[in-house]
């Protein structure tokens, strides 16, 4: 059921998070972050507490709080409701982890298709600033803080942190080796930090209510809430706060979902799972849950939903490495083909499937690594091979209906 | 009257710098006023930040917003994802393209419009939904769609 | 860095920290495929074919980025690592162009390797060819790129960009749309100036030569030798078959490491021209007529002699030049001294780095860069003056762009023009041509002024301090605004950047020499670097770019009026016995003339006989009509040469030489570097070697020359040369040895100076400011100035005879500011006529905000708009080098 933390109707005030961690070292802070158990809200799931320890320990006079507002996962938007109604809990969020690892500099990334929220991010500024929260020698205490917000400009790869980060630069978004990581060297080559909107939204709370608290609102091993876009077949699409790891059925309910053929996970890049599946739960352990959620109900065929996250995933590929440039191009072929029935066994496929695990193993970051999953995931689930050859020609053997 | 682009260039860098770390802020302030990026501007944003011209353009040529081709003073964002399109957003298309008479990424003649299509714009819970300069507009039906498009200038 | 232990392959093996995977592989002898890999250029990870298990990774790990760390376990070839490169090498197949049948890159192409290695034939592909056949981009005279080849590994994108510090080609689009190019033009349009770094590090056919070599990779021989272009000294991979040369490579190793320019791997096509000089020519009844050699050189002999008996032996002189081997320069000297009987020998060093050579043997004992080539990249403040480097010596260029942007160093640029390095540079000073020793001052009075010298240095290491103290105490950075209009502020800055720096190298060539004040302007240099300390360390010291490809070594092999061999005085009764007794003749204990000297004593009817090896006064020398008139007053004038050049045409006798393609010898290079020179074409028709033909001259002359090889000159060479006693033609196959190298064992000596100068103490010279010899006024309101191009070389008898460079540049102009070209009413690309008071030109005007407002610039190479009949043949009195940097001039409209 819901567990409304960050979208509670009752709220503390803005700034008391940052008011209160203003009373501790950084380091405590640090350490109250990393014993909450959160991890990465964006999906990767990295535990954020051990990322602000490292990015604090690294000798640097200019550290950088990136929030990565770049949410381009098809069918996310949660972070598109924490931008309009909690910029300030957002950047409260940034002020603590810019307190924590010892950095003045905060820079949100918004995507190019936000720039309607820029205003609400803008006053939330200026709130803090009138405020006291935003500026040099915050509270007396020495500490200087600002954010600045810069935008994308329609590359779904800028998610990927140091894609963001090349961005930020000036350049290409095209993901860095790692490593370095962006901890020791990120924005400019100076220690940084990236974390989601709905990571630093967190964090404030995190500090106020003490990390034990935060790490009972999960279920099992989960630590905390988390948000969900879910859409599609749904009555009532929109953004839930559920306790992490609790079953996706839970959401579905809330939701209204009725007729389940599929659910999406975590976006073109999740998992897509058949309706006897709905008991698993939404933790990083089980379907990872990056805030994505589509249902599609048994009218859909699940063949065109993979054309369209295919086309979307050969549009988005950076083209740096050769297994997503060339990988996706490959299985949106194989799709076409499958549609078009040139492909008509699990067999015939057997190259793609090949072609799929190798770019999961070897391509350079989690774009080409995570988008064979949708191939994967709907061939094997919902893909009848019924051996209806539409075109007549294919290679496989036909069998009798 | 549109400025020319050396001059919004020169005016960005006043504003952000010449740092290279600027330079997607400047491109995009040359894409926001000109509806595209002219080799003109490629070329003085090449010349202010000591980044190589053809530097600039990769730059340019990587991000789906940028255009290095003129395009309408108005453009409309047409989301192309599953969410959208399971709630009707080929019709909504193939309205816009009959009424206005062009494909997507098209301009029409006049330089008011181009329609383009994009990958998820984050209103999924509000399907099918599209940008208009920028701005959201949601559960969109053919009708509405052409109508908001109707009304710009 | 202390070694970790790791596993590869089930050994266990110990390897430095902070290596990667990949190297850590090599270092233990396992081959691990790469693609996008090259040591040149900063890794990308990009291809994934060099992927490896890691124990406990869920992902492979690509070896090329992956550093080790502590007990690793990496297995190179396991199953899944090779299913991932078989499938990978399986999709950048399937996206290529397959042509291997007719692509020249077939047999070096490093993806059919690939294939051929993992045995990937086309039944077991995995996918269908997508490969798009879009088109390609050939607008460039050089090279071209065909989109369908390329593997986007970005190698060439990274040498445009890192190696080269040009950044022309980009990676555009994104994912599958993606391509390397210019982005807003075709490459023609681009600044591409066709250096070709990026088809040499492209590892398929994507990037290659327009012109196909017209045979297969395997049918060729590769044979190393040095560019015959600047000084330099490129080490060029020349790919030869059937006697002809197909195609050049740079050679990876010292200087160049791989770059040439433009010239250098596209400019050699000259070498099989059907002009070439195929048979000696003797001039009878004003009409050459072909002859033998045996009738030619005694008919050499027979007009020489006589000559020589009427007038004695310095009616007689010998031009040397500075594009032939040390050898040839050392036996046309010991000619000219031993046979003739003259001292009368020179070479066109005298119009370029005359006043190098006197101003810092003044200075320092020694007339040459004081320090090497690749320590530039290393040197924390560069100041480069009065050269033009990117066109002048295109390599050197790119170190000091990589000592910019890879290694911080500050760039100061003083010149006239708003050369390329301006572009890189921290500080660009302009300064009114021909004030050099003012702004020099003007930044020396500051150093001192703000206690900035280095008083140690100063003080332990060199003399007469005191003297320029008091010269510049003059020359406030007001003041020298005055004189150069270089804004008072920016000396001030240049000054601090310069003694500030940990350490400061100055590069310069011809705008500081070629000026009535050259000697001034290099002892000012030399004050300069001595005041900071920074002559005798490791990217300091004072760099004269030498220009042509043996011009130091023509200078250092004697071909010089006033000394022996090794810069050994003709004026010292010692060296004069030391060579007697050497060379078994009588000696002339008289200095000989320089070239200008030389050229007014043929008017006069002083100098009656000339020998010219090598060099083209028709075009080269300053004040050209007079020249002209000189040379064709010459009583008789022996030309040898490689085409019939302008001089060759005024001789009376042309002898057909070999070219550096087709003859064996050395060169030695701007850093001192002498550098083997390999015969790889056979000499067309009767053309044979300089060498050659100076032993038939020499014996003819009644002084017999004999020598089994070039390699057997080199060791009497070393055996009357200190600097190059320890230079043999054995010790150089692999690379080149820096003199002095006194003995077969030295190693060679990387900069000069150390510890000690040359002469002792370094010493100071003050130097007061002396206006050029000739300055605008109402009649000749322009200053004009001339120099090089990149496209073209010297008097353009090789270069503009490749059609490539010519399709870049294929003829002279004149570069006029804009305000000016309007006020003139001009045109740009239309006709101007440019005059001075030696004489007038037409030419092409070229718009360009490279030079100031009331400046002209003309190239010299161009003989049908030679910008030498305008300038002025005005002498340095010192280094006798004339004022080729500045002249008045008028610039007028054609009607």
């Amino acid at each position: 059921m819901e567990k409304k933390v960050l979208l509670a109707e009752d709220q503390p005030e803005f700034g008391a998070g940052f008011e209160l961690a203003l009373t501790m070292s950084p380091a405590d802070v640090v350490y109250i972050v990393r014993d909450s158990g959160i991890k990465g809200r964006g999906g990767a799931g990295f535990p954020t507490g051990i990322k602000w320890n490292l990015a604090g320990a690294a000798s640097s006079d200019v550290k950088y709080v990136i929030c990565n507002a770049d949410e381009g996962e098809p069918g996310t938007f949660k972070d598109r409701i924490l931008l309009e109604k909690y910029s300030e809990r957002l950047i409260e969020g940034m002020a603590i982890g810019g307190y924590a690892i010892g950095s003045s500099h905060g820079i949100i990334y918004l995507r190019a298709e936000y720039p309607y929220l820029i205003p609400a991010i803008e006053e939330a500024r200026k709130n803090m600033i009138d405020r006291g929260l935003l500026g040099k020698n915050i509270r007396g205490k020495g500490f200087d803080f600002d954010v600045e917000i810069r935008t994308g400009s329609g590359a779904y790869i800028c998610g990927e942190e140091t894609a963001l980060i090349e961005s930020l630069e000036g350049r290409s978004g095209f993901p860095r080796n790692k490593p370095p990581f962006p901890v020791n060297s990120g924005y400019l080559n100076k220690p940084t930090i990236v974390n989601n909107v709905e990571t630093f939204c967190a964090v404030p709370h995190i500090i106020l209510g003490g990390s034990e608290w935060y790490a009972d609102l999960g279920i099992g091993d989960c630590s905390g809430t988390k948000l969900f876009s879910i859409s599609g077949d749904v009555e009532k699409p929109g953004v839930y706060e559920l306790p992490l790891g609790a079953p996706l059925k839970d959401l579905l309910e809330l939701a209204g979902a009725k007729d389940i053929q599929a659910v999406q996970v975590g976006g073109a890049s999740g998992r897509t799972i058949r309706a006897t599946e709905i008991h698993r739960s939404l933790s990083y352990d089980d379907l990872p849950p990056g805030g994505s959620v589509i249902v599609f109900d048994s009218t859909v065929n699940m063949l065109d939903v993979l054309e369209n996250f295919m086309e979307f995933f050969v549009h988005e590929s950076c083209g740096q490495c050769a297994p997503c440039r060339e990988g996706t191009l490959q299985l949106m072929n194989a799709v076409e083909d499958l549609i078009s029935g040139d492909i008509c066994s699990e067999e015939s496929l057997n190259s793609y499937f090949r072609l799929a695990e190798v770019m999961r193993i070897t391509s350079k970051c989690g774009l080409g690594q995570t988008a064979v999953n949708c191939f994967v995931d709907i061939i094997n689930n919902f893909v009848d091979f019924t051996g209806e050859c539409v075109s007549g020609e294919c290679c496989c053997e036909r069998g009798d209906q | 009257m549109l400025r020319n682009p050396e001059e919004i260039v020169a005016d960005g860098i006043r504003e952000f710098g010449n740092g290279r770390e600027r330079l997607m802020q400047l491109l995009t302030k040359v894409n926001e006023e000109l509806s595209w990026i002219p080799t003109t501007a490629i070329e003085a944003i090449a010349k202010a930040t000591g980044i190589s011209v053809a530097e600039v353009y990769s730059v340019v040529s990587f991000y789906s917003f940028f255009s290095t081709e003129p395009r309408g003073r108005n453009i409309v964002r047409l989301c192309s994802t599953i969410s959208c399109v399971m709630t009707g957003q080929d019709e909504i298309l193939k309205a816009l393209m009959d009424e206005f008479g062009i494909e997507p990424f098209g301009t029409t003649d006049d330089g008011r419009l181009t329609i383009e299509t994009t990958p998820c714009i984050g209103l999924c819970d509000q399907a099918p939904a599209m940008l208009v300069n920028g701005e959201p507009h949601v559960k969109l039906t053919p009708e509405k769609a052409c109508e908001i498009v109707r009304g710009l200038g | 860095m202390h070694n970790i232990s790791i596993r590869i392959n089930g050994q266990p093996h110990s390897i430095r920290e902070g290596s990667t995977i990949l190297e850590a592989c090599t270092e233990v002898g396992i081959e691990v495929p790469t693609l996008c890999h090259h040591p040149k250029v900063n890794i990308s990870g990009n291809c994934r074919i060099c992927v490896v298990e890691v124990e406990g990774w869920n992902t492979l790990a690509p070896a090329c980025v992956t550093p080790i760390i502590p007990n690793m376990i990496v297995r190179t070839h396991s199953p899944r690592v090779i299913e991932s490169r078989k499938v990978v090498a399986n999709l950048l197949l399937a996206a290529h162009n397959c042509d291997c049948m007719v692509c020249d890159t077939a047999g070096i192409c490093e993806l059919q390797d690939l294939a051929y290695d993992l045995g990937i034939d086309s039944r077991s592909r995995l996918f269908d060819n997508f490969e798009s056949l879009e088109k390609v981009d050939d607008s460039s005279p050089v090279l071209k790129y065909d989109p369908s080849k390329c593997i986007m590994c970005t190698r060439c994108v990274k040498a445009c960009r890192d190696i080269q510090g040009k950044g022309i080609i980009a990676v555009l689009n994104r994912g599958a749309d993606m391509r390397v190019g210019t982005g807003v033009n075709l490459l023609d349009i681009s600044d591409c100036d066709g250096c070709g770094e990026c088809v040499q590090i492209c590892p398929t056919g994507a990037l290659s030569a327009k012109f196909s070599m017209g045979v297969r990779s395997w049918e060729v021989e590769k044979i190393r030798t040095s560019c015959s272009y600047c000084g330099v000294g490129c080490q060029l991979d020349m790919w030869v078959h059937d006697n002809k040369l197909v195609k050049v490579e740079g050679s990876d190793i010292i200087p160049n490491y791989g770059s040439t320019c433009v010239k250098g791997r596209y400019g050699h096509t000259f070498i099989d021209s059907d002009d070439r000089l195929k048979t000696p020519l003797i001039k009878r009844n004003g009409e050459f007529t072909e002859a033998t050699w045996a009738e030619t050189i005694s008919y050499i002999a027979e007009k020489i002699g006589k000559i020589r008996d009427e007038h004695g032996p310095d009616a007689i002189a010998g031009l040397s030049s500075a594009r032939v081997t040390n050898e040839e320069n050392y036996l046309f000297q010991k000619m000219m001294r031993a046979a003739v009987g003259t001292n009368n020998v020179d070479h066109c060093a005298r119009l370029c780095h005359a006043s190098t050579v006197a101003g810092l043997a003044a200075a320092f004992g020694s007339g040459a860069m004081t320090n090497s080539i690749a320590e530039l990249e290393y040197a924390k403040c560069i100041l480069v003056t009065g050269s033009n480097t990117t066109e002048t010596h295109p390599v050197i260029a790119t170190i000091i762009k990589r000592a910019v942007r890879e290694h911080g160093a500050k760039l100061i640029v003083v010149d006239p023009r708003r050369i390329d390095l301006v572009d890189h540079a921290t500080l660009w000073l302009r300064q009114k041509n021909g004030t050099d020793v003012a702004w020099m001052n003007g930044l020396m009075n500051v150093i001192i002024s703000e206690n900035l010298q280095d008083e140690e240095y100063i003080s332990e290491r060199t003399e007469d301090f005191e003297a320029v103290r008091k010269i510049v105490e003059r020359f406030t950075p007001e003041m020298v605004e005055e004189i150069t209009t270089i804004p008072a502020e920016k000396i001030r800055e240049a000054a601090r950047i310069f003694a500030t720096a940990e350490v400061s190298s100055i590069v310069y060539s011809m705008g500081i020499t070629q000026h009535i004040t050259g000697t001034d302007n290099v002892l000012s240099t030399a004050n300069l670097a001595m005041l900071t300390g920074n002559v005798g360390k490791p990217s300091g010291g004072v760099n004269p770019l030498r220009g042509q490809n043996n011009v130091q070594g023509a200078c250092d092999l004697g071909a010089l009026p006033n000394v022996y061999p090794g810069y050994q005085k003709v004026a010292d009764p010692a060296s004069q016995e030391k060579f007697e007794k050497a060379w078994g003749r009588k000696l002339s204990p008289d200095n000989g003339l320089t070239v200008v000297e030389i050229i007014n004593s043929l008017e006069s009817g002083k100098v009656k006989g000339l020998i010219i090896m090598g060099e083209n006064p028709m075009v080269s020398d300053p004040n050209l009509n007079h020249a002209e008139k000189a040379l064709e007053s010459a009583e008789f004038l022996v030309v040898c040469d490689i085409f019939l050049t302008e001089t060759a045409e005024k001789a009376d006798v042309v002898l057909p030489a070999a070219s550096f393609a087709e003859k064996e010898g050395t060169f030695t290079n701007t850093e001192r570097r002498v550098i083997l020179l390999r015969k790889f074409l056979d000499a067309p028709g009767k053309a044979i070697p300089d060498w050659k033909i100076i032993c038939d001259l020499s014996t003819s002359f009644g002084y017999p020359m004999s020598y089994a090889n070039p390699a057997e000159i080199m060791d009497e060479i070393a055996s009357v040369t200190p600097i190059y006693g320890g230079i043999r033609h054995s010790r150089i196959q692999e690379i080149g040895l820096q003199w002095p190298c006194p003995d077969d064992t030295h190693p060679g000596t990387v900069y000069l100076h150390e510890g000690v100068f040359k002469r002792g103490k370094g010493k100071f010279h003050p130097v007061d400011f002396i206006p050029p010899a000739e300055n605008p006024d109402e009649e000749y309101p322009f200053i004009l100035s001339t120099g090089r191009i990149l496209f073209h070389y010297h008097t353009g008898s090789m270069s503009r005879r490749v059609s490539a460079l010519n399709e870049y540049v294929s003829g002279g102009y004149a570069e006029i500011h804009p305000t000016d070209v309007d006020r003139l009413g001009l045109v740009d690309g239309g006709p101007v006529s440019i005059s001075t008071r030696r004489g007038q030109i037409e030419t092409t005007v070229r718009s360009t905000e490279m030079v100031a407002i009331g400046s002209v610039f003309v190239p010299f190479h161009f003989a049908e708009a030679a910008a030498n009949r305008l300038t002025n043949d005005a002498l340095d009195p010192k280094a006798k080098i004339p004022e080729l940097k500045v002249a008045a001039c008028q610039v007028a409209r054609i009607q």
